[in-house]
């Protein structure tokens, strides 16, 4: 035990070293938090989260502060590479976050994206408009939707605020996660608990920051009808031919469901049957119209809707809308992915 | 009355007159409603019961069991197996390998239908009695995506066809939906108004994948399988079929004989109705009378 502490302690006092004058170099002799680092900026993901696992939390922590220490450098070269350094750094923990996720490991999860988000901190503190620190939030939430982790999202999203004002497309993703997490209580069972009303406003607010987001106005309808809110149909009705195929397929869904349970048939079939002319090879709105019609009596017709769409051929996986729609933000994932990347590229 | 019968021909799969085995059941003209039920003792199956060993009540009016069978009417099997990433690997090949041995247990004039769901219900092969047919689309099943679980269920429900033979819809999945448009209530409403018997395979836990930008960053997370499990268990209970839960995937090929064995076991009762209303829901009880043993029926059907 005594000497696992002095070996610790030891370790400690290297790094400690080792950071002062190595963290800031540009390449060579470099630690193997550094090392790390380097390889994940340089598309080296795998081994660069072997090299991290190996290294203790204490000399993160460690390096960390020295890194922090040195982004506050008056040497403007120095604090530019620091920064650098420290972007690859929260991409690096990221990464190390999702996989242990990916493992049931909540405790590491946390842990990691609280080292990131640390290093979040500091930079926002440099300049709060810059485009990574606004860009990795949206990402760790498009992918925590992207994993149904409704609840982890929802905690990180507290955390993820910006006391001067949000941008419109953190709002959207703070209101889908409330919307999500309705859905999975109430459709899934799911233990975690979702105010449409707080979806709704996140919703509202993102449509005022940016009056273009159509998704904002999507979502802010879907949330309004789900609360038997009538003013919901009006806010789906303004999606037009002005919008992308997706959102008025969706909006075309949305009205169907909302007039099927009002028990106007008819006009909900003319809905369905729109949305599927819009996107032959999207599945939900065939589904909904087959199930309409087996509901009152039309087997024949509904046994032909769901061989129409599961008989079709060469439909990629993903193109019903409904599903990206389902999933938050995760559509928006890759994106923000790669251009965090792009951002961390030495 | 008359209106009863139509709808009842349309919702349970009822038989008609005409020149096959099942005129030879009914006499001219003759329209009943068919109840498929399973008796069990402890875990036993309990055989050689006749008309006369149940009582069926139809919105708790005692009806007469006109007719009673055991394993003479053909099959429609519609299989609906997930194919979502979580079955990648030798998962998949194990339900490959179950379906095909499942394939060699039927009889001759037995049909099939294969459905697979992953993000996308996709219809593989439509009722067929083709066994042929059948393999060669197992064969083209591959994993990957999400999981469509209640939008394969109606799926598979609603294409069952106005056909005679009874229909065993065998669900197999190893996680919760994550992809349908479906609701599970409107997915039991469909239930309800078909007379197919649905059984579910579920296994005992799931693998999701995360992926960090695509480049090769994963990690395999193991969660239950409980709440497909309870849309399941609803699903199946609503039908009077029941949930099996296999632990690995050699399980699977003994769980799925055991669900053919189980399913072709059952009795199937026949009855007209009689003294009950013309239209909506009509709550089932069936019993046995003087005999101990349990009875799994489908818990009622609509008359629309």
């Amino acid at each position: 035990m005594r000497a696992a502490a002095t070996a610790t302690l030891g370790v400690l006092v290297i790094g400690l070293v080792l950071c002062r004058t190595v963290l800031a170099l540009p390449q060579g002799a470099t630690t193997p938090y550094a090392e790390a680092i380097d390889l994940f900026r340089r598309g080296a993901d795998e081994p660069a989260l072997n090299e991290l696992a190996r290294i203790m939390n204490v000399d993160v922590t460690v390096e960390r502060n020295e890194l922090l220490k040195t982004l506050d450098s008056k040497n403007r070269e120095e604090s530019e590479r620091a920064a650098g350094t420290i972007r690859g750094a929260v991409m690096l923990h990221t990464a190390r976050a999702f996989a242990a996720l990916a493992r049931g490991n909540g405790g590491e999860f946390r842990y990691q994206v609280l080292t990131a988000e640390a290093y979040v901190t500091r930079l926002r503190s440099r300049d709060r408009r810059s485009a990574f620190v606004q860009t990795w939030p949206l990402a760790v939430l498009a992918l925590l939707h992207e994993g149904r982790e409704v609840r982890v999202a929802k905690e990180f999203g507290e955390h993820a605020r910006d006391p001067s004002g949000d941008s419109a497309e953190l709002l959207l993703a703070l209101g889908a996660t409330e919307e999500m997490a309705w859905w999975m209580d109430h459709e899934d069972d799911a233990d975690v608990k979702g105010d449409l009303r707080n979806a709704e406003r996140h919703f509202r607010q993102a449509f005022i920051v940016a009056p273009t987001l159509i998704e904002a106005r999507l979502r802010l309808g879907r949330v309004l009808v789900l609360r038997d809110d009538p003013e919901g149909m009006k806010v789906l009705g303004q999606i037009g031919s002005f919008a992308e195929m997706p959102f008025q397929y969706l909006a075309r869904l949305f009205e169907g469901e909302v007039l099927e349970k009002r028990g106007d048939t008819a006009e909900a079939e003319r809905r369905y049957a729109t949305a599927v002319s819009m996107m032959p090879t999207a599945q939900s709105a065939y589904v909904a119209l087959a199930h309409m019609r087996h509901a009152r009596g039309a087997r024949a017709e509904a046994a032909n809707d769901v061989r129409s769409s599961a008989g079709a051929r060469n439909v990629p996986d993903t193109a019903d809308p409904w599903f990206w729609y389902s999933r938050g933000t995760a559509w928006r994932a890759a994106g923000y992915v790669e251009e965090l990347r792009r951002m961390i590229r030495p | 009355m008359t209106r009863l019968l139509a709808a009842c021909a349309v919702a349970l799969g009822i038989v008609i007159t005409g020149p096959s085995m099942r005129a030879q059941r009914f006499r001219s003209g003759t329209i009943g409603v068919r109840v498929d039920v399973l008796v069990t003792r402890g875990q036993e199956l309990v055989r050689g019961l006749s008309a006369t060993d149940f009582e069926l009540r139809d919105e708790g009016v005692l009806q007469k069991v006109s007719e009673i069978e055991v394993e003479q009417i053909p099959l429609n099997l519609i299989l609906a197996f997930d194919t979502s990433g979580s079955m990648a690997g030798a998962r998949l090949h194990s339900l490959v390998q179950a379906a095909q041995s499942l394939l060699d247990r039927l009889r001759p004039d037995d049909r099939v239908a294969l459905v697979s769901f992953a993000t996308r219900v996709r219809l593989l092969a439509p009722l067929t009695p083709s066994r042929q047919q059948i393999q060669g689309a197992l064969a083209t099943l591959s994993a990957q995506g999400a999981t469509s679980l209640r939008d394969a269920a109606f799926s598979a429900l609603a294409l069952r066809d106005a056909d005679p033979g009874r229909t065993l819809v065998l669900v197999f999945s190893d996680g919760a939906d994550t992809a349908s448009w479906l609701r599970p209530s409107a997915v039991i409403e469909t239930a309800k108004r078909t007379d197919a018997v649905v059984y579910a395979v579920a296994m005992a836990e799931q693998r999701a994948v995360y992926q960090l930008g695509g480049r090769g960053i994963t990690g395999v997370k193991v969660t239950t399988v409980e709440e497909a499990g309870k849309f399941l268990e609803h699903l199946t209970e609503e039908t009077g079929g029941r949930v099996m839960f296999a632990n690995s995937n050699k399980d699977l090929h003994a769980t799925f004989a055991e669900t053919l064995a189980e399913f072709r076991d059952r009795y199937v009762l026949s009855y007209t109705p009689t003294g009950v209303s013309t239209t909506g829901w009509h709550r089932l009880e069936v019993k046995l009378k003087g005999k101990s043993g349990k009875v799994t029926a489908r818990r009622g059907y609509f008359a629309e």
